[in-house]
């Protein structure tokens, strides 16, 4: 495996581990305690309610990279899919070109609030908003390299040869485009995960019962003014700690597929 | 010329059609949504209104219509220069806009600008000092900001410059109870200050990043080599090849992400209580007000456009053999 930058890929897996088999889940109220700044026994400090910010940052973060996992995930493959109809017809290419220019017209999260707005806001539904917003611009990346292989020699060669399309599509194609494909996901996790987070902090979407970062960031604002720094600082650093391994990981993986070496 | 005149027609005629579509695809989306217009415009007196008064109004307000008739009264209102009355604020969308729009465009040109300086110069930097300290320093710096909310960011820095430090005001455009209009300069580039910085360090990353690949590649070209080789200096280099291959791409960059620009004014916006638009659209959202959301959406779709047939026109000008600034 020489595609992988092994400290970033540990520091992460430790990370996530560590936070999906943290024991406690942040709920216990203990109102003894609340807004205590951090200290041994609290690291991160208490909420207003006296729950342990730590643990309830630690499952934020296991949330937040499901619904940016999953969101990224099925998102990925509304691209690969358009990029593939596109191939297929002219007239398909033009309305798939279409369709992704409009929706890159919108600000991302505007976007996002028409969509949680239509779907209404539970969990699943800003899945589907981070789902159905954020395919453009892989789709247009994707559609880009379709183009370029079917100009390559072998896949004209095979086509000459009368072999079906979706044969060489299946036999030439889907085989180059997927490490394509896998670094757009790796690339889109990081986006679907700020956006989550930025669409809950306004206010639309999941549940405000179950810490997630947007949360857990919109109540601290309400604490900052009256000097409580800890609720807001630290989870948002975990979040970035989150991010910038994660993004540190596909870049790597990304370059490695390009150079076909490992340069990390 | 008439090559750019067909590009630009053409492209125009694009940008009408997805304009269009824009509008329709979030007409569509807020006609699906389980709000109920009626229920926010009759508001607590819910119970005092029988059902035939409840047609009533929807018949006035012409909700009993099919999306598709709505969406044609919609337009041809929008024709006339009428985009709806606000429920929420109970005024025409066209006044509320005009209201706010300038202070989020004053907002967004300011990080615009700021991001677009810094960004070059910090990337122009990373790449004439390529693998050095400062180099690993300023791509670092990048990565972090790429990976930073900005509504993080902006709740830091309303807590060390407001709170902490007390410098500088937390919130608003002008300070509480002053009619925004007569706030002299001084104070209201004082409120404008964090959310600028708030917004101009999300859209910082790219410009830095890709200033300092774009000069990379100028640099190991040839006629920068020839140029070296014949005695050159680093600073005419830098005058005559790098600024001029780079700095276009940069700003074409900057042009394209008018969206990007947008989207953060929405969340800087909210966090430091800024009255513009982007604070607007939250508020329209959350109390279900379809019209001032599509007003808004109108607007900042065109605001894209704008942006993004700026950044064509520039890109076109690069081409070589085409030099439509003649």
């Amino acid at each position: 495996m020489k595609h992988l930058s092994y400290p970033s890929l540990i520091c992460f897996l430790l990370l996530v581990a560590g936070a999906y088999f943290w024991p406690s889940q942040g709920s216990d109220i203990d109102l003894m305690a609340k807004l205590q700044p951090p200290s041994i026994t609290y690291w991160f400090g208490t909420d207003w309610l006296g729950r342990d910010q730590f643990s309830r940052t630690m499952k934020a973060l296991i949330s937040s990279l499901q619904v940016g996992g999953i969101a990224a995930l099925m998102s990925s493959m509304i691209a690969f899919s358009l990029a593939i109809i596109a191939s297929t017809h002219q007239r398909l290419a033009w309305f798939v070109d279409l369709l992704v220019d409009t929706m890159m017209s919108l600000p991302h999260l505007l976007l996002l609030i028409l969509l949680t707005l239509a779907l209404e806001g539970s969990s699943q539904g800003v899945i589907f908003a981070i789902t159905l917003s954020h395919w453009p611009r892989l789709t247009r990346l994707l559609r880009a390299e379709v183009i370029q292989l079917t100009r390559r020699p072998y896949v004209l060669l095979a086509r000459n040869f009368g072999k079906p399309y979706w044969q060489v599509l299946v036999q030439h194609m889907v085989p180059h485009l997927l490490p394509q494909w896998l670094t757009g996901l790796l690339l889109l996790i990081p986006h679907a995960i700020l956006h989550a987070a930025a669409l809950t902090f306004l206010g639309f979407g999941l549940n405000p019962n179950e810490p997630s970062m947007g949360i857990l960031l919109s109540e601290a604002s309400r604490y900052l003014i009256i000097g409580n720094w800890w609720l807001a600082l630290f989870p948002g650093l975990v979040l970035i700690t989150a991010l910038l391994l994660l993004a540190e990981n596909a870049t790597c993986f990304t370059r490695s597929l390009r150079k076909g070496q490992s340069s990390c | 010329m008439d090559m750019p005149i067909t590009i630009i027609a053409s492209s125009t005629a694009r940008l009408m059609l997805q304009l269009i579509l824009v509008t329709l695809f979030a007409f569509m989306l807020l006609a699906v949504s389980p709000i109920e217009p009626l229920n926010y415009y009759i508001g607590d007196q819910m119970m005092s209104i029988s059902n035939e008064q409840r047609l009533l109004l929807a018949q006035n307000l012409g909700l009993d219509q099919s999306i598709s008739e709505r969406f044609i009264i919609w337009g041809q209102h929008l024709l006339q220069g009428d985009l709806g009355f606000s429920i929420k604020f109970q005024q025409p969308v066209s006044n509320i806009i005009i209201e706010r729009f300038p202070s989020s465009l004053l907002l967004m040109a300011a990080s615009w600008t700021l991001s677009l300086f810094f960004g070059y110069v910090l990337g122009l930097i990373a790449a004439l000092t390529e693998n050095s300290i400062w180099d690993r320093l300023i791509t670092r710096f990048a990565w972090v900001l790429a990976s930073t909310p900005s509504f993080w960011l902006g709740l830091i820095l309303i807590y060390v410059f407001a709170v902490k430090l007390s410098v500088l005001p937390v919130c608003c455009s002008a300070p509480l109870g002053m009619d925004p209009s007569n706030v002299p300069w001084l104070t209201r580039l004082e409120h404008l200050i964090l959310p600028c910085i708030a917004l101009a360090a999300t859209s910082l990353a790219p410009i830095v990043l890709h200033t300092k690949e774009k000069v990379l590649d100028v640099l190991a070209s040839e006629h920068v080599n020839y140029a070296r080789i014949h005695g050159k200096s680093t600073c005419g280099i830098i005058r005559h090849h790098i600024l001029r291959n780079s700095l276009t791409p940069a700003l074409v960059l900057q042009f394209a992400s008018f969206a990007e620009l947008f989207g953060g004014s929405i969340l800087a916006e909210t966090v430091f209580n800024y009255p513009g638009l982007g604070n607007t659209l939250v508020i329209a959202g959350l109390s279900g007000d379809t019209a001032l959301l599509m007003g808004i959406t109108l607007i900042s779709s065109v605001f894209i456009f704008t942006g993004n047939s700026i950044a064509n026109l520039l890109h076109y000008s690069l081409l070589p053999g085409q030099d439509i600034t003649q």
